[in-house]
């Protein structure tokens, strides 16, 4: 079965080619521009991972923290990587508290969200 | 466009209905009435209705969601061939912040062709956040208009034996929770006849909901219950769908035993 991603990012010109690269490379995607979809579809679906913008619409807010607070909160096993286009010192340090696997600064190369989605890699020996 | 936007659209939402039967003391089934079951615009996240409603509820928008679906819900009922009582889901929030609902509803279930002794409104709720008092006064006038009250998946959250006691509902529903297994459990039975017994002291009817199985039926029988609802019966349908399975009769439906 394929992974399960739950996709967040509230600027649809970022989301729609961001759910056609993952779904192409094999992720089964779940997609939502606002942090209370997204939190019910947290509430009510099971993912492998959580990949969102740490601002969803709010100039001031934090949304996709309060995602991960919520993950991490429910002790759901799931791997939480946020994207940010105004990484301040302060978001870094309550992304790392809170248990993000990654932050990633926009704008992320395909490639490296890629890499960041799949997580750790594990080498297994010949 | 927010969800809640695609939601608010006219004609986005779509009514289903699953029959609620009452069991015979012989054992027949009749049709005693329907749920109406409210799914979300095609193609969104909420289509599925779980979604849909935990969605509502985060963003504070039930009233405004719940009168929409009240009146998608009338208006595909009245498709229904025959609809003895129909039950419309409604928030607790909604009648606590809602002062015009029970007059809207009233008004549109007469349009819809349904007296106001037709309508149940099922209360649920999953939250403490609503106003009492605007709660009770909203309980009050749809009473006073002759619409039935339902107390929602009893035994979970917030609707509780509290509830049960503090708002005397007409009607009590039992969570498929107590229903799923019933007939190996007798911890299970035993609820399901304490409840019984504590709604026939207050004058409550009881509906068993989620019942799937044969033996789910038989066990629920033993406990007193006799008004089911679940997939032993049928999955929530279009209006149409159930015209073309019970055409019009004058009188009860009769559903093979």
């Amino acid at each position: 079965m394929a992974p399960r991603m739950l996709l967040v990012d509230d600027q649809a010109p970022i989301l729609a080619p961001l759910v056609e690269y993952f779904t192409s490379i094999g992720w089964s995607v779940c997609a939502s521009q606002e942090y209370e979809e997204a939190a019910a579809l947290l509430e009510t679906n099971t993912f492998d991972l959580l990949l969102a913008d740490v601002r969803l619409g709010g100039i001031h807010s934090h949304e996709g923290l309060e995602l991960l607070a919520a993950v991490r909160a429910r002790g759901l096993p799931m791997r939480v990587v946020l994207m940010t286009g105004y990484g301040s010192p302060l978001v870094q340090a309550e992304a790392k508290r809170l248990g993000a696997d990654a932050l990633l600064s926009k704008p992320v190369p395909l490639s490296t969200l890629a890499v960041a989605a799949a997580g750790p890699m594990t080498v297994v020996a010949p | 466009m927010t969800l809640l936007d695609e939601i608010l659209t006219p004609s986005a939402l779509t009514t289903l209905f699953q029959p609620i039967i009452k069991i015979g003391a012989d054992g027949t089934r009749s049709l005693h009435g329907y749920e109406a079951l409210t799914r979300g615009p095609r193609g969104t996240n909420a289509s599925r209705a779980d979604v849909l409603f935990e969605y509502v509820r985060r963003k504070r928008a039930e009233s405004v969601v719940d009168r929409v679906c009240a009146l998608a819900a009338l208006r595909a009922a009245s498709l229904l061939p025959q609809c003895p009582q129909l039950s419309l889901n409604v928030h607790a929030a909604t009648l606590g912040h809602d002062p015009g609902f029970a007059e809207l509803l009233v008004e549109v279930a007469q349009s819809c062709g349904f007296r106001p002794d037709q309508i149940v409104v099922e209360i649920v709720e999953q939250s403490s956040r609503w106003s009492t008092s605007g709660f009770t006064q909203g309980l009050a006038e749809l009473r006073a208009a002759g619409v039935r009250i339902a107390l929602d998946d009893l035994g979970f959250g917030h609707s509780n034996l509290y509830m049960m006691i503090a708002f005397r509902p007409d009607i009590v529903k039992i969570d498929r929770y107590f229903v799923s297994g019933i007939a190996n459990d007798p911890a299970r039975q035993a609820v399901l006849r304490s409840v019984q017994l504590l709604a026939s002291a207050i004058d409550c009817t009881v509906v068993a909901e989620g019942v799937e199985h044969a033996e789910e039926l038989d066990a629920v029988r033993a406990t007193g219950v006799s008004l089911m609802q679940g997939f032993l019966f049928s999955p929530p349908q279009s209006a149409a769908a159930f015209a073309d399975l019970y055409p019009a009769r004058p009188s009860a439906v009769s559903l093979s035993a």
